[in-house]
């Protein structure tokens, strides 16, 4: 008999894995943030306080009507603004060590929101997504392994070590998966829309520009390329996209699909200086690579999250 | 809350989760896919959960190389000006650790970005522009945007070419 539509969304959301995965993925993002927030903080006052270069009436000008943020409603000054940092951080230390974790989780996406909001000038895209990726983490069961909250609720609770790791279901690991895979899909629509990518001759473009280009393999030199080399290279690059976007989810071709997706973005980090674009998109690419643990598990899951 | 209960809450998360982004970030057609995204515009604002253009060098690759000058016009016509850093000249890790100027220097020329500009000329005028020779004071600060031709391009380059220079915004100041 063929399954159902609800069988099949069951068995795609509410699998279970592994619940080490979350776990991971809490240390890797907290390293993440941990460079993003000392980044930041070189010049925290000349980004967000009023004597920096967007006073809070210019940046609520900036940005549209409905969006907040915690900095538009605190005093502004410098002294506020260096308690928020150390607050931040140690929240992003908590957060790390797995203490408190679903709080620490949720003010970490409140003050990431409030930062992009305070100021929208200073973010790229791998902001966006690290903005997303706090947000479905607030869903994840992030404290059950490798954490302060799971030595504290063993010694309360008195609970032995299990035989078998827990489980939690996948369905925010599915989320975030897909967030992934609609930003590559972005991608080509916004390539597909400039002439330069269309007619293959981006690559030769991108491979120059100052900012991001020149520091480390010095492509340029390297691709001595007539049209068709760039073509290919362009090209290729868009089609890298689609692959990931869509043939991800094919399950014979998937970890070919991931490993060369590791591929194309470690590529790209060798060769462009994209701050830690590669590496968050690697590790949620990585997450493809969890295998649900249990599909018959849909029904009676081991764990909530 | 009962298990069947948490799970249809879940259900639903998940479809107003998917449906938000999807409407988001696909163009799609027609007058209501817009009026749509404009309903649902509002609510991903206020969450933050908006999903921004993932534009990655799109579409048009050749404006994206420049930087900014500032000039500080004063009044007996001498020009102060003042550069945004050339990113090829600097290091790797300088680069790195500077990523957020980069992105600011971009962004800032933008039309979209135009209510921030009067409050950087400002912040220019007081903490970037460098002392002056004379004492004669500021009446003017202009910021220019300084498109940098790409080096050695085995291609042919945009037909017809991109101004090298464009004055985005004028501040003049009451000394």
């Amino acid at each position: 008999m063929k399954p159902s539509s609800s069988s099949k969304w069951n068995e795609f959301f509410f699998t279970t894995v592994d619940a080490r995965v979350y776990a991971a993925l809490r240390i890797a993002i907290a390293v993440i943030l941990a460079i993003h927030l000392s980044v930041l903080a070189r010049n925290w006052l000349m980004w967000f306080s009023e004597s920096g270069v967007l006073d809070r009436a210019s940046a609520r000008a900036n940005i549209d009507d409905h969006t907040q943020s915690l900095f538009f409603w605190l005093n502004g000054s410098p002294t506020t603004l260096k308690l928020c940092l150390v607050l931040i951080a140690a929240q992003l230390v908590a957060f790390g060590i797995g203490l408190a974790t679903r709080f620490n989780t949720i003010c970490l996406f409140v003050w990431l929101v409030s930062l992009h909001h305070r100021n929208n000038l200073i973010w790229e895209g791998e902001d966006l997504l690290l903005r997303i990726v706090c947000f479905l983490l607030i869903f994840m069961p992030l404290s059950q392994h490798w954490s302060l909250d799971a030595v504290i609720r063993k010694r309360r609770d008195g609970v032995a070590t299990p035989d078998s790791p827990p489980t939690a279901f996948v369905w925010p690991l599915r989320l975030l998966q897909l967030e992934l895979s609609c930003l590559y899909l972005s991608a080509v629509i916004q390539k597909l829309s400039g002439e330069y990518w269309r007619n293959g001759t981006a690559i030769q473009y991108v491979i120059r520009l100052d900012d991001v280009s020149g520091h480390r393999v010095p492509l340029a030199n390297l691709l001595d390329y007539d049209l068709i080399g760039y073509q290919l290279l362009t090209w290729s690059t868009v089609g890298f996209e689609i692959m990931l976007a869509f043939l991800i989810w094919v399950p014979q071709v998937r970890r070919p699909i991931i490993y060369l997706g590791i591929v194309f973005h470690l590529g790209i980090e060798f060769t462009m200086d994209l701050f830690l674009f590669q590496w968050l998109m690697i590790l949620v690419l990585a997450t493809h690579l969890v295998s649900p643990l249990s599909p018959g598990a849909a029904i009676n899951p081991t764990k909530n999250p | 809350m009962s298990t069947k209960l948490k799970r249809h809450l879940t259900n639903v998360f998940i479809v107003a989760f998917l449906g938000l982004i999807f409407i988001d970030t696909y163009p799609g057609p027609g007058s209501a896919w817009k009026n749509l995204q404009n309903g649902v515009d509002p609510l991903l604002d206020f969450t933050g959960l908006w999903q921004g253009r993932w534009d990655l060098f799109a579409p048009d690759v050749d404006r994206q190389n420049h930087h900014i000058e500032v000039v500080a016009i004063h009044r007996d016509g001498e020009r102060t000006v003042w550069r945004s850093p050339v990113w090829r000249d600097l290091s790797c890790f300088q680069t790195f650790v500077r990523i957020r100027e980069v992105e600011f220097y971009d962004r800032i020329r933008q039309e979209w970005n135009s209510p921030a500009w009067p409050a950087f000329a400002d912040y220019a005028r007081r903490e970037l522009i460098p002392p002056s020779e004379t004492d004669s004071p500021i009446i003017e600060i202009e910021l220019i945007e300084v498109i940098r031709p790409l080096a050695d391009l085995r291609l042919p380059a945009r037909q017809p070419p991109l101004p090298s220079r464009r004055s985005f915004y004028q501040q003049p100041l009451v000394p």
